[in-house]
């Protein structure tokens, strides 16, 4: 085996010849692809990447806070006042900047088998969900990430 | 931060902002395409493929990025590879035609200067000869610039499974071309 030197001098000698530059053929082909699907805005999040979230908080609302309400009138009518004052609340954080983010982290194929034997391609891509709060008010900023997975079945092709 | 500067996304392996002008896209591009076409020429067994691969590739990685981010090149690396292997799938059949057809037409990979044209020939030749999985791996590894734990992304294997790869690439590159290179 080479020693380390050695291996160290000969990948030298390797890199200094580069690979062959693109043609200008192919470059023209690439930007003129990238203008023609403009970047994902970080604000423009899809609307099924969202909802399902919405939806969740909305439902975990409207059961909880009427619980949540009754909870608070039993232990008002219980428990006796406090005989000093309580201090002054903080004032509540107010979210006045959201930012809803995608990256895809991988992106690879796998094959499956239907019931019936039939052979099914499956196109994995894995994502990752960044949801930025901002509370410029208070300085606050909540990060909350979010690992997704997107699976979609194609026919695999017989010949 | 500066407004026109872009910055480096850590988390995402080397996803980078471009600028408003898209000078960060085309810093990105220049730097990326030859060796993305590299390992494109290889994967492939034409020069249409090749192109097309590094195409799809980029346009389906950047479309995952958010705000015009420049994708991580181990990421690319990984689309190419495995569209390659769903073109190959669809391409099964005239494999051995397009096979007799490449050595006539087969692009250069490097691009040398006057006095190394011969050993840049040489140098495509022998990794032409190498195993396919070794091949993979040092071209990732010297001309792509990854890191073994890129390369164990990009290629699906363990980091030291590519590292082993490189050591016996190197070593079955440099007793090939051993006059030419030392």
């Amino acid at each position: 085996m080479m020693q380390e030197q050695d291996q160290d001098r000969f990948e030298a000698t390797l890199r200094q010849i580069s690979p062959a530059a693109p043609p200008p053929e192919l470059l023209a082909r690439l930007r003129a692809a990238r203008a023609a699907h403009p970047p994902t805005p970080v604000a423009s999040a899809p609307a099924t990447s969202v909802w399902p979230q919405f939806r969740l908080l909305w439902r975990a609302l409207t059961v909880g806070a009427p619980a949540a309400a009754l909870l608070l009138l039993l232990w008002l009518a219980w428990v006796p006042a406090p005989s000093i004052e309580n201090p002054p609340l903080a004032a509540k954080p107010a979210a006045d900047a959201v930012q809803v983010g995608h990256s895809l982290v991988a992106s690879f194929d796998t094959i499956a088998q239907l019931p019936g034997g039939a052979p099914v391609r499956l196109r994995c891509r894995e994502w990752q969900d960044d949801i930025v709060i901002h509370d410029h008010v208070h300085g606050v900023e909540v990060t909350q990430t979010t690992p997704r997975v997107e699976v979609i079945p194609i026919r695999f092709e017989t010949y | 931060m500066d407004g026109d500067a872009y910055t480096v996304n850590r988390v995402n392996g080397g996803s980078q902002y471009e600028t408003s002008d898209g000078s960060g896209w085309e810093e990105w591009l220049a730097r990326q395409a030859p060796r993305l076409l590299l390992f494109a020429r290889q994967q492939s067994r034409c020069e249409a493929d090749a192109r097309e691969l590094v195409q799809d590739a980029i346009v389906e990685a950047w479309r995952g990025q958010v705000n015009g981010a420049t994708p991580a090149p181990a990421l690319v690396f990984r689309l190419i590879r495995c569209r390659a292997i769903d073109l190959a799938r669809r391409n099964d059949r005239r494999q051995s035609r397009e096979e007799q057809a490449q050595p006539a037409g087969a692009p250069e990979w490097f691009a040398p200067v006057i006095e190394d044209r011969e050993r840049a020939r040489l140098l495509q030749a022998a990794l032409a000869r190498l195993p396919a999985a070794q091949r993979d791996v040092v071209t990732l590894k010297i001309w792509g610039d990854l890191t073994f734990a890129e390369i164990a992304t990009a290629l699906d294997i363990p980091a030291n499974t590519a590292a082993s790869r490189y050591r016996y690439a190197l070593e079955a590159l440099r007793n090939l071309r051993k006059e030419e290179f030392v």
